[in-house]
């Protein structure tokens, strides 16, 4: 039995192999997060320096900009799974999908949230219609709304496959929405325009804030092969249940 | 008569005799705005500025009406099948449908939005470019409500779940079709907001029947 | 080195709210695993063969 190793995506598709590679995954996985994390934050706070303008501030960005990286990472992934739900028909694409949702929307109100924390000393408001912001903020809706269309859907293969639409409409949509906003904003600027990002980041600051991005990224791996598996035992149970029930024509 | 005009016909019919049709629509329209003064006063300066942008959002909100029945009966009742059968694309049937339904919402609000905007003081310079703006931008909020439609098909209460699923999408359109005539009630040039509307449309009619008819496809496996 | 500046309290909100989102999706996601896990077991008793090879 352990000398399978899936030599194709294809077997992975196969439920037990796929909780063999995860569990196999995840102990290593975790240990680097870890690691990652206490590197990342010891950067953060002591090796980092305080930024000539914003101060101590800018601290902040360390765990802000990473979500907002991590926020289109996971719709990115979403996409490649619709893909494979809808082109493939690879059985794992919907539980990867489904698992993967609920986490984008958690790192995008992470990233909602300490931007608006960092907001109140930079601008003076807790929220401020700027365009980046505003696009993150339409970005959670997205992933809102195909948690939403998850839960309404019964039938999970049915459910996949709509959401699998739905989040590719998404994909073609997020890009004008992005454009959009951006040319509403300049538009409307106001006076004074806060600009973080661009080539004027110090290198200083950069290294913490690359370990802090792929401390975010092995979470969100970890946390991505905890709910497939999640999923994947739910799916067992209901296999299991029916077999129980006597309904005709299933297998456990 | 081809299967496609006729469904479009009777999807027109239809929606005159159950009083769904245009009356209807523009009514919510129009109580849409009277109740805007109630809620933030008589000032009409302060109204004249913000209609625009009010008149933009009550189009979206009145187009979302209806949506969610929109390929549901048919689908219920097997008239998609039955049209299908006729050997016509499913991707055609759903923008029959979304066509009669941009006839009934979009076409005559998108008429009588001038009327509305004298009510709300719109600068005089602006009614042509409102009633311009809509014209060309409500075809696409009906193209993404057709998807919301076509992925909440099987729900007996859909309606809500595709308000959320859609209105994210409208951003862009919204952005537009508002900016374009607050610029010309300022008196400056929205050639840059139509082009970006029409091209919203455009983009709207390619990406909305295919996916419409991929998820209604999926949806009856 | 930190300087318990003027926004002290802004940087340990910032940190603290990131912490109870992300330690809320980790706690989360952990105990319906371990719940869906209970309930596979439970449910794995009543089949004698130990439950065959997922379909």
């Amino acid at each position: 039995m352990n000398d399978a190793r899936p030599t194709s995506w294809l077997q992975l598709a196969n439920p037990a192999v796929f909780n063999r590679w995860a569990d196999r995954l995840l102990g290593p996985l975790v240990i680097v997060t870890l690691g990652l994390f206490a590197y990342g934050l010891y950067g953060t706070f002591f090796l980092s320096p305080a930024d000539y303008q914003q101060g101590d501030t800018v601290r902040i960005m360390y765990i802000h900009v990473p979500a907002a990286w991590l926020a289109l990472f996971v719709y990115a992934g979403m996409v490649f799974s619709a893909l494979g739900t809808l082109v493939f028909r690879h059985p794992m694409a919907d539980v990867a999908q489904k698992a993967a949702a609920p986490l984008g929307a958690a790192f995008t109100l992470v990233c909602l949230i300490t931007g608006s924390i960092w907001g109140k000393p930079t601008w003076g408001t807790w929220w401020q219609w700027d365009a980046r912001m505003t696009s993150v903020l339409v970005l959670l809706l997205i992933y809102l709304g195909i948690m939403a269309l998850w839960r309404a859907v019964d039938d999970p293969l049915r459910a996949a496959r709509a959401v699998a639409i739905l989040t590719l409409v998404g994909a073609v949509n997020l890009p004008i929405i992005k454009f959009s906003v951006d040319w509403w904003y300049t538009l409307h600027q106001p006076a004074s325009v806060f600009r973080l990002d661009g080539p004027t980041i110090h290198p200083s600051m950069l290294k913490p804030l690359l370990i802090m991005a792929l401390g975010y990224l092995g979470l969100y791996l970890v946390l991505l092969l905890v709910r497939m598996k999640t999923e994947l035992t739910l799916r067992r149970i209901d296999r299991l249940q029916r077999l129980a029930a006597g309904i005709p024509g299933e297998r456990a | 008569m081809n299967a496609w005009t006729a469904l479009l016909l009777r999807d027109l019919r239809l929606a005159r005799r159950v009083g769904a049709g245009a009356e209807l629509g523009l009514v919510f329209f129009l109580i849409l705005v009277s109740l805007l003064p109630f809620a933030i006063g008589a000032d009409q300066r302060f109204i004249s500025r913000i209609a625009p942008a009010f008149l933009w959002l009550s189009a979206l909100l009145a187009t979302l009406l209806g949506l969610d029945r929109l390929l549901q009966a048919d689908e219920e009742e097997g008239v998609l099948d039955q049209f299908l059968l006729s050997g016509t694309p499913l991707e055609l049937i759903v923008l029959a449908k979304a066509l009669a339904h941009w006839l009934v919402t979009g076409l005559p609000l998108s008429l009588a939005a001038p009327l509305l905007g004298l009510m709300l003081a719109i600068e005089p310079q602006a009614m042509a470019p409102l009633a311009l703006s809509l014209l060309i931008g409500t075809p696409a909020l009906t193209l993404i409500g057709l998807i919301g439609a076509a992925l909440t098909v099987s729900l007996k209460r859909g309606g809500l779940l595709l308000s959320v699923l859609v209105l994210p999408l409208t951003v862009p359109t919204l952005i537009f079709g508002a900016t374009l005539v607050k610029e010309a009630a300022l008196g400056r040039p929205y050639t840059t907001p139509m082009m970006l509307l029409g091209g919203m449309t455009l983009l709207m009619l390619v990406i909305a029947p295919v996916s419409a008819a991929a998820a209604l496809r999926h949806a009856r496996q | 080195m930190i300087d318990p500046g003027a926004h002290a309290g802004f940087i340990l909100a910032a940190y603290a709210a990131t912490a109870i989102i992300l330690g809320g999706v980790i706690l989360a996601s952990w105990l319906s695993l371990r719940a869906a896990r209970a309930r596979l077991q439970r449910l794995e008793a009543l089949f004698p063969d130990g439950g065959k090879r997922p379909s």
